[in-house]
């Protein structure tokens, strides 16, 4: 779930860095934007305030040109700084305001060559109609009343009036004065040629760059950059309402985007914590466990270690038993040998073999659980024809306990042979049947019924004696386990384990079920391989 | 994991706004706008502004480089060698000859006050200062070399280096080098000269200089000599009221002014008209350096564009007010 989660994760992070690159040149820069519109703004209050200037200076309001420069320079910039497009402006937009600002830059430079034109005669016109006042003063006192000087004085009249308006037959009269003038300065004294040349040369400015000028400021107010710039505005604006437009969406498709990497972020960390509550869980109880466990190990180390001691000192015990009997016998056939009987020899000879024999068989079945607890006890299974063998057994047990007529024994009265192990089922049977002579009283029975049908072999053994504890019950089949009622009754807590392994290795299964007092049974069954006929 | 891959992303879709940059700044704001500049423009002249907002540290380098030869292509002249101090930002010849140099075609016009300068060059065809470095780096009368060499030669000096690096963050490159040049140069004003002082209302012009002040306006002469540099604000014909090349047979290619420049016919013998400010500093007069006194200079002026013939006293009375339009550079009477 984790890893479909996180999978999700990165698949919408994966979309929002893929559609947050997608619409990059979609963005909108506003700052540029707003920039970009205020510097529209201002190229259109600079071509008219260009023109004002203009003005001003062609009226003699304005006395120098720095205005018309300032202007000029900054509608200059302004063009330039046009040319830095938003990056949303593109396609047919920008190519209008591309094509407007070209066309503008054209009037630009038209109008400002008019301009430099206008400026430089319009400072000649200016400083003649400044001078010709002062040239009126300066005229000789004889000569304004002759007719020269009054032909001067109405030509300055004339060209000042020529200020307000052209006319042409004023412009007429002011060309025949001045070719009067010009004829009659051969005829004047010295002392009035100089004024009356510089007189004519003013007037002849005026009268030349008067309607030139007053033309170059028409020219200029003419060429109307304004119609192209509003043309901008509009594509701007329209290019600028498109592109809002696409962002606000982009912006949407992004924010959710956003908010789902977000929420699938936010899922991940919730299995995770999940799953890491779940972990810790398990954890606690793999470690109660763990420790339950390491408790019954010690538990059974303890119980094992105590077995240990008790089968040291049992051993000791049940060795000493034979021994002090082979040691007494031994001394007394050592010291009395000679006097004694051949009979009274006989029987203690009779008791050392026992008690060698006992030891030997003792020996036998540590021997023998030794090799089951580390697995090297060898099942081999033979043709065994079972109610003779069991009889041998039955035999064996007699002669080493002379209680055989204890004994009731019910065969399967069959004589067709199983596979067994013999080895094996002779340590089963001799346990089972010692335990039941040993731990009953000697008047009552022992009963050793065999069965067997065509899927197993089954054994029972009863006895009538002490019985087992229930508490021992289920350490029966333990090594070294021996029950608590067993008194002085020797033994080594090896028969049954024995027991339990001789089954097992052939598939069986033992069961007990006993009664303190009354009795107990030992069922065994294995499963029956019939052997060749 | 996610949570990081998280972050990334929201630092994307928060990042899509911001300014875009553009390129290197190669053209130059002049003439500066000014608010000492005459509001109501009724009076045709005007006080300069004391200072001028510049980036220092780049007036600073600018100033070292305006004194460094290696900026010339043969390592041989800097650009203070044609713009002296002591000579109004000019260099007191007619035309310029240096050792290995062709002459200057022209008498080179004072660097002082560009920042107010509407055009530059006497032919007033190059549209601003970088134009004017350019101009003065590539010819060979001059500078004689190219940006790209001068910035390679001062490359090798590991200050310079430094320094760049320390103001651009491309370092040492032509564009760079030009534009602190050009920055330099616009930073060389000339404020409170008498006459500017006079202006504010400080001190009191003599009867002479006043009176050459008002011959200055009322025969015209402020009808181009103008504005808040006296002059440097448009374009004129040398030689209105007479013709000032009468009689010539050696004009030259800049004799013709703008004409030089365009082709144009209405162009021919129209000049920048120069700015007056220091001018009694840099001597000599006109674009072929033909007048060495200012008062000649100022009766061939009233002359020929006045059409007026001024006597002594009243050219020396001219040339008294001239006087007083010289300033003070960085901080000192020049």
């Amino acid at each position: 779930m984790i890893r479909r989660v996180d999978a999700i994760t990165v698949l919408f992070s994966l979309g929002l860095i893929g559609f947050s690159f997608w619409s990059w040149p979609r963005r909108i820069d506003e700052r540029a934007s707003e920039r970009y519109e205020r510097q529209l703004r201002t190229l259109l209050a600079l071509d008219f305030r260009l023109n004002a200037e203009v003005l001003k200076a062609r009226s003699g309001v304005s006395a120098h040109y720095d205005g018309i420069v300032q202007t000029a320079a900054a509608r200059k910039r302004a063009y330039r700084e046009l040319r830095r497009f938003p990056s949303f402006l593109q396609g047919r937009a920008e190519s209008e305001i591309r094509f407007q600002l070209d066309e503008g830059e054209r009037l630009r430079l038209e109008s400002e060559r008019l301009i430099e034109r206008f400026k430089a005669g319009n400072a000649v016109l200016r400083n003649s109609l400044r001078f010709l006042p002062v040239l009126a003063a300066e005229l000789d006192p004889s000569s304004r009343t002759s007719e020269r000087g009054s032909h001067a004085t109405q030509l300055i009249r004339d060209v000042l009036l020529l200020q307000s308006w052209q006319d042409a037959a004023l412009l007429a009269r002011i060309a025949s004065e001045m070719d009067w003038l010009r004829t009659a300065i051969d005829a004047a004294p010295a002392t009035e040629t100089a004024t009356l040349t510089t007189v004519l040369a003013h007037a002849r400015i005026v009268h030349e760059h008067t309607p030139r000028v007053q033309a170059l400021t028409r020219d200029i107010l003419a060429i109307d950059g304004t119609a192209g710039t509003q043309t901008m505005m509009a594509a701007f604006t329209r290019s600028h309402q498109a592109a809002v437009e696409v962002a606000g969406a982009d912006s949407v498709i992004r924010f959710a985007l956003a908010m789902a990497v977000l929420a699938a972020a936010a899922g991940s960390v919730m299995f995770r914590m999940r799953r890491g509550s779940e972990l810790l869980r398990g954890a606690k109880a793999e470690l109660e466990r763990a420790v339950a466990s390491l408790r019954f190990e010690q538990a059974r180390q303890k119980e094992l270690s105590d077995l240990k001691s008790k089968f040291v000192s049992m051993v000791s015990h049940q060795f000493r038993t034979p021994l002090s009997v082979i040691m007494s016998s031994t001394e007394m056939l050592e010291a009395y040998g000679d006097r004694w009987s051949d009979e009274k020899k006989q029987e203690h000879f009779g008791r050392l073999r026992y008690e060698a024999l006992e030891m030997s068989r003792m020996l036998d079945a540590i021997l023998t659980i030794g090799t089951h607890e580390k697995g090297l006890l060898k099942f081999d299974p033979r043709p065994l024809e079972i109610d003779p063998f069991v009889g041998d057994v039955l035999a064996a047990v007699g002669d080493a306990t002379g209680q055989r007529n204890r004994v009731v024994f019910r065969g399967t009265g069959r004589k067709d042979p199983v596979l067994a192990d013999p080895t094996l089922l002779r340590h089963m049977l001799e346990n089972l049947l010692t335990n039941a002579l040993k731990y009953s009283s000697n008047d009552t029975d022992v009963e050793l019924t065999v069965a067997r049908d065509d899927n197993e072999l089954r054994f029972e053994v009863n006895d009538h004696g002490i019985g087992i504890d229930g508490d021992d019950l289920r350490h029966l089949f333990e090594t070294f386990y021996r029950g608590r009622n067993v008194g002085s009754v020797s033994g080594t807590g090896l028969g049954l384990s024995i027991v339990r392994g001789a089954v097992e290795l052939h598939g069986g299964q033992v069961a007990v079920r006993s009664q303190p007092d009354v009795g107990t049974s030992f069922m065994i069954s294995i499963p029956c391989v019939r052997g060749p006929i | 994991m996610s949570r990081g891959i998280l972050l990334v992303l929201l630092g994307v879709a928060c990042a899509t706004e911001h300014d875009a940059s553009f390129g290197p700044q190669t053209t130059f704001a002049t003439p500066f706008a000014t608010q000492e500049a005459p509001a109501s423009g009724d009076r045709a002249l005007a006080a300069l502004p004391q200072r001028l907002t510049l980036d220092a540290p780049k007036v600073e380098l600018g100033g070292r480089l305006f004194r460094d030869v290696r900026v010339s292509g043969d390592s041989h002249l800097a650009c203070i060698d044609c713009h002296a101090f002591d000579r109004g930002g000019a260099n007191g010849q007619a035309h310029s000859n240096f050792p290995g140099r062709k002459p200057t075609a022209v008498n080179i016009p004072s660097l002082f006050n560009s920042a107010f300068n509407f055009r530059f060059g006497w032919a007033g065809n190059l549209e601003d200062i970088g134009q004017q470095l350019d101009a003065a780096m590539e010819s060979r009368a001059a500078m004689g070399g190219t940006w790209d060499d001068a910035s390679v030669r001062l490359a090798s000096d590991a200050r310079v280096r430094r320094e760049f690096e320390h103001l651009y963050p491309d370092g040492l490159t032509p564009i760079n080098l030009r534009e602190v040049l050009a920055i330099y140069s616009l930073s060389l004003i000339t404020p409170n000269s008498r006459f500017d002082r006079s202006l504010r209302g400080e001190l009191a012009l003599t009867a002479d200089e006043q009176h050459g002040y008002g011959l200055f306006r009322d025969y015209g002469c402020v009808s181009c000599h103008q504005g808040i540099n006296v002059g440097g604000n448009m374009l004129q014909r040398f030689g209105v009221m007479r013709d000032y090349f009468e009689g010539r047979t050696d004009l030259t290619a800049a004799d013709q002014g703008l004409f030089s420049k365009t082709g144009r016919e209405e162009d021919r013998y129209v000049f920048r008209v120069p700015s007056l400010r220091n001018v009694a500093l840099t001597a000599p007069y006109f674009h072929d350096g033909s007048k060495e006194k200012l008062e000649d200079a100022v009766t061939a002026m009233a002359s020929f564009q006045l059409g007026r013939d001024l006597d002594a006293n009243e050219a020396g009375q001219i040339a008294a007010f001239l006087r007083t339009l010289n300033g003070e550079l960085q901080g000192k009477p020049l």
